[in-house]
């Protein structure tokens, strides 16, 4: 690796340390999204259909209650999977593609083996 | 001569003629329709894919490797990749956050839609792919072999 190249890797890592320092600052000053004080588990788990969940906090509630005014959708899981998470789809794509190139790689090869040794009995005979 | 015709079992090739379209169909409904309904590109793409499997029951893999082609599939894949990251970051670009409905805020119809046909697209593309590959390792059979040095053997004289 060239010298070039290295002061580049070197200025760019510090670049996103130092983004994900100042990212962990703000979080860390920043109010708790949900401490899940107003939270009654016992109610909830005795009987969930009746429990009064309006005043609760979070992001699941705020994905449950204001769903269709934030995204417009038809579909709830349709938006939660598109919409709130749509790094995690794209994740999932990006899986697909990487197991795709590996067997691409692995089975690619041993059928040029196959062929070729094939080609190799049929000059033989 | 007769091993020419007779490539397969009949009953398996118009077993597999018939539900080539229907599994090619219903495929592209479950994609089409996955805001309103169960599925989405995920399944729709892996039922699209299945196409493959069928065309390899009732030809075989030589025929299967006649029909699609495995570099075309792979690159579309990464284009459909592109596709749903373009779509997500323009989001982004307007000012609000990742994959979120931009354009058509208000209308029923949304940006999640064009989102899941590039997802749909892409399942299809890789599987399918992915299914070639796994065929390709196998040997053919004997009928096959039969076929292809007969091929061979009328091709040769002329």
């Amino acid at each position: 690796m060239s010298a070039g190249k290295k002061l580049f890797l070197t200025i760019s890592l510090v670049i996103l340390l130092a983004c994900g320092v100042y990212t962990a600052i703000l979080m860390a000053g920043s109010e708790p999204t949900y401490d899940g004080a107003e939270t009654d588990v016992v109610a909830l788990y005795e009987n969930p259909q009746d429990y009064d969940n309006t005043n609760a906090d979070g992001v699941a509630s705020i994905i449950v209650n204001e769903n269709l005014d934030k995204t417009a959708a038809e579909n709830v899981v349709f938006s939660v999977v598109f919409n709130f998470r749509g790094y995690d789809t794209m994740g999932e794509s990006f899986i697909l593609i990487a197991a795709i190139a590996g067997s691409l790689v692995i089975l690619r090869k041993t059928a040029g083996m196959q062929t070729e040794s094939a080609e190799g009995k049929e000059e033989e005979a | 001569m007769k091993s020419k015709f007779r490539k397969k079992n009949i009953i398996v090739r118009c077993a597999a003629d018939l539900f080539l379209p229907l599994a090619c169909v219903f495929g592209c409904y479950v994609v089409f329709h996955g805001n309103t309904s169960p599925g989405g590109g995920f399944q729709g793409g892996v039922l699209i894919a299945s196409a493959i499997l069928l065309v390899f029951l009732g030809y075989g893999g030589g025929r299967v490797k006649g029909s699609f082609s495995e570099r075309m599939l792979h690159s579309s894949e990464t284009v459909a990749e592109i596709m749903y990251v373009v779509i997500a970051l323009i989001g982004i670009f307007t000012g609000l956050n990742f994959a979120v409905n931009f354009v058509f805020a208000g209308h029923r119809f949304e940006t999640s839609n064009l989102m899941n046909d590039a997802v749909g697209y892409h399942v299809m593309a890789g599987i399918a792919c992915l299914l070639i590959l796994m065929l390709s390792t196998l040997e053919p059979d004997e009928d096959e072999k039969n076929q292809i040095s007969a091929e061979g053997k009328e091709a040769d004289p002329k």
